[in-house]
């Protein structure tokens, strides 16, 4: 029996427009995977001819999910060409700002968007609420919004969408499928901090909004600094982002962590989450700055899964190929004479095993993401290549939270290359930012009692030619930002997006990328209602706006 | 009848006819707002803030209660289009005090990829679904521009690979309203900035039907919300500006309720980002702020639940409702007169004083030809 | 040419109506003022001492618009003596110039120095043009300062016109776009003087016909060649 194409488009629950297409064999394994964005919107086209200090705004524009992420790249990547360094205040808002964004980002991503793979709705139904209550407490000590009749509640709320068969967002999931392993307590453990995790998101938004104008798109940063200075003068300002901070901090503590440490107890033992890392080169960039002597992580790369050794980054060696992406161009570019030119060749027709479908050729061009190469490997981006290049670095911070957490569930470090670790590195990750926030808080607040300054003035000079670029960690991993500037305008703009790190097609020696490497040996329970596939890309965190823009 | 009674009448008639729809949530809001544990108080305080912010007055307040508990009628499909999900994301930051939330789990989400559980085939029957179910009754938004350049191949969704222009023109078909939420959506965005290379543009140029626009990159959360309350609760358009923008959050510039308005007439500007003007509070004007050609009503909702806006962060306002104005309002740290001359790298004010320079000296070259020349007709009439 | 020119006498033309001499004497100050002013707008330069209760843009703001419904109203009044009154009979003849090639050639080349300046009416086709060019920029700087305009004043002529201004700034591309129409204006003007006064300076030099006191006294003394003298007498 020849293999069955499924395809999966839109893939739900993350941002932008996603096609997952695999291969299953008569056991339904997956064979062969592709994966495809299918939207190209021309940002890097657009940003050419503009005035440099509009990069950081219109770069932010790709997404409003990371939202920060290239409005901070785009202004960095600007500096870091003219030579302009921006004052330590500025600098520390910036760190606070990113570290905001992460602790509001990783949230909505695992409760709303990746947690559905985990939690099944339905099932938390048939849950004793009391049980469910006094289950919290072996995962955190102090749970939070599972009393009994809180979960109670919770469970009406979702029975009188189930009952009449009104499912609302929920609707035509794949509720019951063998794979999910949560019990009806764990389920509904889950989904009230679901619902929690609604509030405790806006309240993160709102942590974000005190230095940075507003979220999604702050507008607080310039070339040359911040724009705040009045709201970081302010005590009342102050106060009030450590209170908003503390309610986050708090979430992230008793529910986020405790859920990662019941879905580890729960899903141990799950084969479909226990693949998921096929390619095992990882990148990461610098974040972080906490103080002026010391980063939270520190960027570098491993290969082939080996935490022996780390690899410091080399610019020159970071490039892209276009072969099966829809862009014009036989050679692999290195970003600054980076190339964007749209050859769209479209799909095909063939059978699926849903029906007649649109597919891939992957003989040919397939995606809008390009694929980035780091001398000439494909590489992992994202919270677990932090983890683990930082764990290989000997980050004492990275090592003793990672350390604790397996000692907790008892899992050996190699749990860590599965989708359950890239999932855990995630709240990993945002808990290690949540602990060191009030670090870089600490540091802002010790600097202005003596330094006020917020911006250092340049001059751009028009005769002569500039080109710089920002490296550096944002939520879904490694981003670059590269811009060539000429008679005072960008003349170049390339931007490589962690996302596009991971969900880029084959390269011209037909390597693949990680969102590609990750699937195949998956075992599909019913192909035409693929959730272990939806399990793992979401176990990356996709970000399609970012990764093609 | 005075247009106030009108207006009351009209609300009063929808609140019936809203009431007599079947309700495609079994649970009612009103028992929702129970389980929750929101009070009567809370609730008419939340529908008080509405009726305020729609400028309306405040006898309206029973009626919007009344509408936003027949909530449960109305289904809404949110489609994505070439876009960023900050407007989503800004929708999810809707909070007051967490009503509206609630409001939107009870008006029947029936489709919004962002949040949405199913996927692919099962994904793309939902949307089906609901564009047949409730044919005529659904609520249309839209996030995005839409491509239209290679007869919109630059945007395909589900399995077969439609364009993102053909599923939002089937969609519009039978939509009761349509809101375009976002500048994307709205005026193209982003996408649509010049040399704009997928021919984005905003829905209400590919589809006939009208389309109220709620642009902002994003709007905040409260202009979202209201337009659809305002739909609840007459069931027509509100009275529109000329760019199809709710006039009730659109009909003000940003200047002229921004709370720096006082150093701007007094003279008073921040002269570099970070100098003393900058700690005082000084108008950003000379920073480029776009607020004087701005509408929108950032400069009294602001944003995540009031807590700060751009030109309280003491950055300017970049114009981000009004059409076009990545092409129309930059460089963006700048004010309007160092606008880019055809992309090039000079200014107006640049053009001008060359142009001016050119002038004089023609005008002196003129001056010492014509003294020369004159000299030289006597010389020649002597002779 | 080479050849003795011979005037024959004192030969007064009246031109310009007391309204139109008024009119630009009015203008030319009010346009002077508002390029002052304007500019200050454009480019807030001062910033008051100490207390904020001086509103000094405010005040510029302010002087702007008053002399900007100067303008405003000496427009209109300039077209309608355009159009309407007999003194600007020879304005209109003009219009004859600017349609015949011939003229442009005699008027531009009399520009360097070749030939004489030879018109039907008071304006040679150039001159005409470049007049006109600035009632065109009066009309445009009323406009787009009436746009904006409506935005600062919601009363009254500000309320009266909202609807009707708002559909022309949309038509312009957006308020931004108007500003910066504003603006253009202001370049326009800063180069048309300059060129103007020194045209009506050079020319009464150059052609003997009267110079600055024709704005004055309405009157062109100059002086008459015989030839022309002999048509005029037919
Ligand atoms: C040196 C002094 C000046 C002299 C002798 C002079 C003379 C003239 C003459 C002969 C005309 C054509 C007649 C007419 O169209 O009414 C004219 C038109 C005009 N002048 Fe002047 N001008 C002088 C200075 C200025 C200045 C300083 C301004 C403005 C700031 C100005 C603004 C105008 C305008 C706007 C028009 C044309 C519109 C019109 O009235 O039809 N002039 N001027
Ligand atoms: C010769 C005629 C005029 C000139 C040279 C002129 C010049 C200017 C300039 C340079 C600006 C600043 C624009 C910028 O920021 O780039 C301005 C603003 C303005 N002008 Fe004029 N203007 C003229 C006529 C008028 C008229 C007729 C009106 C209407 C009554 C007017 C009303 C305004 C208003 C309302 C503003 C904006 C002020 C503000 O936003 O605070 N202007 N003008
Ligand atoms: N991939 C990606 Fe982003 C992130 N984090 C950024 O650069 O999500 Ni929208
Ligand atoms: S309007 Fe702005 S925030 Fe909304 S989708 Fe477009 S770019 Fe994103
Ligand atoms: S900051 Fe902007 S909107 Fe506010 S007064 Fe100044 S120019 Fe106007
Ligand atoms: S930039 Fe946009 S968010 Fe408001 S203040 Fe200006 S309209
Ligand atoms: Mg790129």
């Amino acid at each position: 029996m020849t293999n069955r194409r499924v395809v999966i488009d839109p893939i739900t629950r993350i941002e932008g427009h996603l096609r997952i297409e695999v291969e299953v064999d008569e056991n339904n394994v997956v064979q062969k995977a592709y994966s495809s964005s299918t939207l190209w919107r021309g940002i890097e086209l657009i940003l050419k001819g503009r005035d440099p200090r509009d990069a950081g705004l219109m770069a932010q524009r790709i997404c409003g999910v990371c939202t920060y992420s290239h409005y901070k790249a785009g202004v960095e990547a600007v500096e870091n060409a003219l030579g302009i360094e921006a004052p330590y205040n500025a600098k520390l808002v910036r760190s606070l700002l990113n570290a905001s964004l992460y602790m509001h980002d990783h949230v909505v991503q695992f409760y709303h968007l990746h947690g559905l793979d985990w939690v099944d709705v339905v099932s938390a139904l048939s849950a004793d609420p009391e049980a469910a209550s006094k289950l919290a407490f072996k995962y955190s000590d102090l749970p939070i919004a599972t009393g009994t009749d809180e979960l109670k509640a919770v469970q009406q709320r979702v029975k009188s969408f189930v009952d009449k068969g009104q499912l609302g967002p929920f609707a035509n999931a794949y509720w019951g499928n063998g794979t999910y392993k949560f019990s009806p307590e764990q389920n509904l453990i889950a989904l009230s901090h679901y619902l929690k995790a609604l509030e405790v998101q806006r309240v993160a938004a709102q942590m974000f909004a005190i230095f940075g104008a507003k979220q999604p798109h702050p507008q607080s940063l310039v070339v040359g600094g911040v724009t705040c200075v009045r709201d970081i003068l302010s005590p009342t300002r102050l106060s009030s982002w450590r209170e908003k901070y503390k309610i986050v901090k708090d979430f992230i503590d008793r529910a986020y962590q405790a859920d990662i440490v019941m879905a580890a107890e729960a899903y141990g033992t799950e084969e479909s989450v226990l693949g998921g890392v096929g390619v095992k080169n990882f990148l990461a960039g610098d974040a972080f700055m906490l103080n002026r002597s010391e980063n939270l992580f520190q960027s570098g790369y491993i290969k082939n899964g080996d935490l022996s050794q780390v690899f410091d980054i080399d610019d020159t060696k970071i490039k892209e190929d276009v072969t099966h992406a829809w862009y014009k161009g036989a050679d692999t570019l290195q970003p600054y004479d980076g190339v964007t030119e749209p050859d769209y060749t479209g799909f095909v027709d063939g059978d699926t095993v849903n029906g007649q479908a649109k597919i891939i050729d992957e003989s040919k061009k397939y995606s809008w993401v390009k694929a980035p190469r780091y001398d000439n490997e494909a590489m992992e981006v994202g919270p677990l290549a932090c983890l683990l290049v930082n764990y290989a670095r000997g980050n004492k911070k990275v090592q003793s939270e990672v350390g604790a957490f397996l000692k907790r569930t008892g899992l050996p470090v190699g749990a860590l290359f599965t989708t359950l670790g890239r999932t855990a590195a995630r709240m990993l990750q945002t808990k290690l930012i949540s602990d060191n926030a009030i670090t870089i808080f600490d540091s802002l607040v010790e600097n202005i009692k003596t330094d006020d300054s917020t911006y250092t003035k340049f001059e751009i000079d028009s005769s002569k030619e500039y080109m710089g670029r920002f490296i550096g960690e944002v939520p879904r991993g490694t981003l670059s930002h590269w811009v060539r500037i000429k008679n005072g305008l960008i003349e170049n703009y390339q931007a490589v997006v962690p996302t596009t790190w991971n969900a880029g097609p084959m390269d011209a020696k037909g390597t693949v990328g990680p969102y590609e490497a990750s699937l195949v040996g998956l075992k599909l329970e019913d192909p035409t209602k693929p959730l272990e596939v939806l399990r793992v890309i979401h176990s990356f965190d996709p970000c399609m706006a970012c990764s093609v823009h | 009848m005075n247009s106030f009674d009108a207006l009351y009448a009209k609300a009063k008639d929808r609140v019936r006819s809203l009431s007599e729809l079947p309700s495609v949530k079994e649970e009612s809001v009103e028992q929702m707002l129970e389980a929750r544990g929101i009070e009567r108080r809370d609730f008419m305080k939340w529908a008080a803030g509405i009726t305020a912010m729609l400028a309306l007055p405040s006898q309206f307040t029973p009626l919007f209660a009344e509408a936003a508990k027949l909530a449960d009628r109305v289904p809404l499909v949110w489609l994505h289009m070439a876009e960023c999900t900050g407007c989503s994301e800004s929708l999810i930051r809707s909070d007051a005090p967490t009503i509206d939330s609630l409001i939107f789990d009870y008006i029947s989400l029936d489709y919004h990829e962002t949040l949405m559980a199913a996927a692919g085939w099962q994904a793309e029957e939902n949307l089906e679904h609901a564009l047949k179910k409730y044919a005529g009754r659904y609520i249309l938004l839209v996030e995005g521009g839409v491509p239209t350049a290679m007869n919109g191949q630059y945007l395909t969704l589900g399995p077969q690979g439609r364009t993102g222009l053909t599923v939002v023109t089937e969609a519009a078909k039978g939509a009761a309203a349509i809101f375009s939420i976002g500048t994307c959506s709205s005026f193209g965005g982003i996408q649509a900035a010049a040399p704009n290379p997928t021919g984005a543009k905003g829905v209400d140029k590919v589809i006939s039907q009208p389309v109220i626009n709620v642009p902002g990159c994003p709007p905040s959360a409260a202009n979202i919300v209201g337009t659809l309350m305002h739909y609840l609760l007459f069931g027509t358009l509100p009275a529109l500006d000329r760019y199809h923008r709710p006039k009730w959050a659109y009909g003000n510039r940003i200047h002229d309720l921004c709370e720096r308005r006082g150093h701007f007439d007094a003279g008073e500007f921040v002269e570099s980002f970070g100098d003393e003007g900058a700690k005082d509070g000084w108008c950003l004007y000379k920073q480029g702020c776009k607020g004087p050609y701005t509408f929108n009503n950032c400069s009294t909702e602001r944003f995540n639940q009031h807590v700060n806006w751009p030109i309280g962060a003491g950055h300017g306002c970049m114009g981000c409702s009004e059409p076009d104005f990545w092409d129309t309002m930059g460089p963006l740290e700048q004010p309007i007169k160092s606008h880019l001359v055809m992309g090039l790298n000079a200014t107006v004010d640049k053009v001008g004083a060359a142009l001016l320079t050119a002038t004089v000296v023609g005008i002196g070259a003129h001056a010492v030809a014509s003294i020369f020349m004159s000299k030289k007709e006597k010389e020649e009439n002597k002779s | 040419m080479g050849q003795e020119e011979k005037y024959t006498s004192d030969h007064p033309d009246f031109v310009y109506s007391v309204g139109n001499r008024i009119l630009h004497w009015t203008r030319a100050l009010v346009i002077t003022g508002l390029i002052i002013t304007g500019f200050y707008i454009a480019n807030p330069f001062l910033t008051p001492e100490g207390s904020s209760d001086k509103l000094v843009y405010g005040q510029w703001t302010q002087w702007h618009l008053i002399l900007g419904f100067i303008l405003i109203a000496s427009g209109i009044l300039r077209i309608y003596l355009f159009f309407f009154t007999k003194d600007s009979e020879g304005e209109r003849r003009s219009l004859k110039d600017v349609l015949s090639i011939k003229s442009w050639i005699t008027q531009l080349k009399s520009y360097f120095f070749i030939g004489e300046l030879r018109k039907k009416g008071l304006y040679g086709p150039l001159q005409f043009i470049t007049y006109s060019a600035i009632m065109i920029l009066v009309i445009l700087a009323s406009v787009t300062g009436l746009i904006l305009y409506v935005h600062m004043y919601h009363q009254g002529l500000g309320g009266w016109l909202y609807d009707s201004m708002r559909v022309v700034e949309v038509w312009m591309g957006g308020l931004a776009t108007v500003r910066y129409i504003h603006h253009i204006v202001m370049w326009g003007y800063l180069i048309f003087i300059p060129v103007h006064i020194y045209l009506v300076i050079w020319s009464a030099i150059r052609f003997k016909h009267g110079a600055m006191d024709v704005m004055f006294t309405g009157y062109d003394y100059h002086l008459k060649k015989e030839q022309e003298k002999k048509e005029d007498d037919r």
